[in-house]
């Protein structure tokens, strides 16, 4: 089959799953509350949205959440790694197949059983629970991503650093920590990005009253079509493809 | 390449720390595995057995009979879950290859990391935000209809929304760019000279497909098997917002033991029945494939091979 062809497929793949997206966004401008035609330009959505102080607060709530197991996450992650990386053997096969069990486990299923056990030692939904939840959830992508590094890279650095009479948390701080430094940001903001959206999660073990901007969304969005929903995630969608093309153009200007 | 150990592993035995406080590293990360993931998952066996509400109550395994005297409900539920999450995968497998076999052969390597790029965004954001960007598409008298009954294909107000296809639908575009991902690193591995070869000793192009290409993507086609079948037979999102009655899945059941009917030894029965069959299912497949292609799971240099510790 011919070039064309399959690059003809791959741009309908694509503009197939931007259509959704794209009918969203278009949707957040029309005037009508049901979301149906005429289509009549109009920015009250977003004037709406300006004013909505549940879901800023939820936004709020959620990004403070996120911070705090993703930095815990980024830490706990790499140095579960580095343990794989130098000592582990038959542990580090260990550790790996206890990681990946963690991330194949259906978040529905963890969450119930996470809530479940929770009940159990009479702690039950709150704060705690939400966030050792997501930071279980979200670690073992950050330790996976810096092990995957640490990998690639070999002892040798840390090893010619350790001949040189350095300590080993010297040799590791100074040489080994800014050559992964990159992979653990990726897994800090994976980490990020997880526990944001883990709706599953924040729905079983979230304290009453503590509702994540996908909780709030999800209260929205359960009782049908609501244009202000369409605003936000109008945002939400359209910043992160811009932001995902902005560091794109930033990386091939800087590359060269 | 200069990865060779130079010093030979002399050197780094007389270097391996005995003082490296070895335990500390991996011990955080190990308690919160074992605690919040190995324990509860295994308490959920407990759990039921007990009768409800809550998670104190007497040994009964009440909940196990109620589920397996109604088996059209359950067994049902069940059945239509696990038809859904491979129809996805399925259909995820059918979009997601020719897409990553045109990335990987026919597409500039530039444009390539920006396709796969715009591909996963989307995807990295909530999934509530997709599930409801589809619902504003196919609701009645919204975009797709519209478009649809002005072609004279449809009328505005039919709808697959609040079926089991809308589920189909969500389920497929939900997981498609993770598939993309998983079968581009397996087709990048394929050396294009062992296609060459093949192709000058006469191999025909369903050859080269069935001999070549399928056995060197099985790996990344289990991976995306795993990555695809178990988070979309184990959801529950998608059809709560999207199925309607007629479109439940047994996730939703399971949430709504929680969320609703207050039984929690159900939820716990149900869970594991679904996490079991998962499995199950998982390890039929990966027997299956390498029944089928001897040798092609083998895989040097990924993970899980033995290269750890350098």
């Amino acid at each position: 089959m011919s070039g064309v062809l399959w690059r003809g497929w791959v741009w309908l793949v694509l503009a197939l799953v931007y259509l959704p997206i794209l009918a969203l966004i278009a949707m957040s401008f029309n005037a009508s509350r049901y979301g149906t035609f005429p289509f009549e330009f109009t920015l009250r959505w977003y004037e709406a949205l300006a004013e909505n102080r549940r879901l800023w607060e939820a936004t709020l709530r959620s990004l403070w959440l996120s911070l705090a197991v993703a930095a815990a996450a980024g830490a706990i992650g790499t140095m579960a790694a580095v343990w794989m990386s130098r000592f582990g053997r038959g542990g580090a096969r260990a550790m790996q197949g206890l990681l990946v069990t963690a991330i194949t486990v259906p978040w529905l299923i963890l969450a119930i059983a996470i809530l479940l056990a929770a009940l159990w030692v009479g702690v039950g939904r709150g704060l705690v629970t939400l966030f050792l939840g997501s930071l279980v959830v979200a670690m073992p992508y950050a330790a996976l991503v810096v092990a995957t590094r640490l990998q690639g890279l070999g002892p040798d650095a840390g090893l010619a650093a350790r001949s040189l009479g350095a300590g080993p948390v010297r040799a590791f701080l100074l040489v080994t920590l800014p050559l992964i430094a990159r992979a653990v940001m990726s897994g800090v903001m994976l980490a990020f990005v997880i526990t944001f959206n883990n709706f599953p999660l924040h729905f079983f073990l979230a304290p009453f009253g503590f509702n994540t901007l996908p909780m709030e969304i999800y209260s929205y969005v359960i009782s049908g079509y609501v244009p202000d929903i369409n605003a936000l995630s109008a945002i939400i969608l359209g910043g992160a493809v811009m932001l995902g093309l902005a560091v794109m153009g930033w990386r091939r200007l800087r590359g060269g | 390449m200069i990865r060779s150990r130079t010093g030979g592993p002399g050197v780094a035995r007389a270097l391996r720390p005995a003082e490296w406080p070895r335990l500390a590293l991996m011990a955080p990360a190990t308690a919160l595995l074992i605690a919040m993931v190995a324990v509860p998952v295994a308490m959920l066996a407990w759990f039921s057995l007990l009768s409800g509400p809550g998670v104190s109550g007497a040994v009964t395994g009440r909940e196990w009979a109620v589920m397996l005297d109604r088996p059209q409900l359950y067994g049902g539920l069940l059945l239509r879950s696990l038809a859904l999450g491979l129809g996805a995968t399925a259909l995820c497998i059918l979009i997601a290859w020719p897409t990553a076999w045109a990335l990987s052969r026919h597409v500039a390597p530039r444009t390539r990391s920006a396709i796969l790029a715009l591909l996963i965004i989307p995807h990295l954001t909530s999934a509530l935000l997709l599930i409801y960007a589809m619902y504003v598409l196919i609701a009645p008298g919204g975009p797709m209809m519209t478009a649809l009954a002005a072609l004279g294909l449809a009328e505005s107000r039919d709808t697959i929304l609040f079926t089991r296809w809308a589920v189909l639908l969500m389920l497929t575009y939900m997981y498609l760019p993770f598939m993309v991902m998983a079968l581009f690193a397996a087709i990048e591995r394929i050396e294009p000279t062992v296609l060459d070869a093949a192709r000058s000793l006469g191999a025909s192009g369903w050859a080269r497909f069935r001999h070549i290409v399928l056995p060197m993507t099985l790996p990344g086609l289990m991976t995306g098997l795993v990555i695809v079948f178990t988070p979309a037979a184990g959801s529950f999102l998608e059809a709560r917002i999207l199925g309607g009655a007629n479109g439940m899945m047994f996730g939703t059941l399971i949430a709504e033991q929680i969320s609703r009917a207050n039984n929690q030894p159900r939820a716990a029965a149900m869970a594991i029945t679904l996490l079991a069959v998962i499995l199950l299912l998982l390890g039929v497949f990966r027997l299956l494939a390498m029944r089928a292609f001897p040798g092609a799971m083998r895989r040097p240099g990924a993970h899980g091979s033995g290269g750890w510790g350098g």
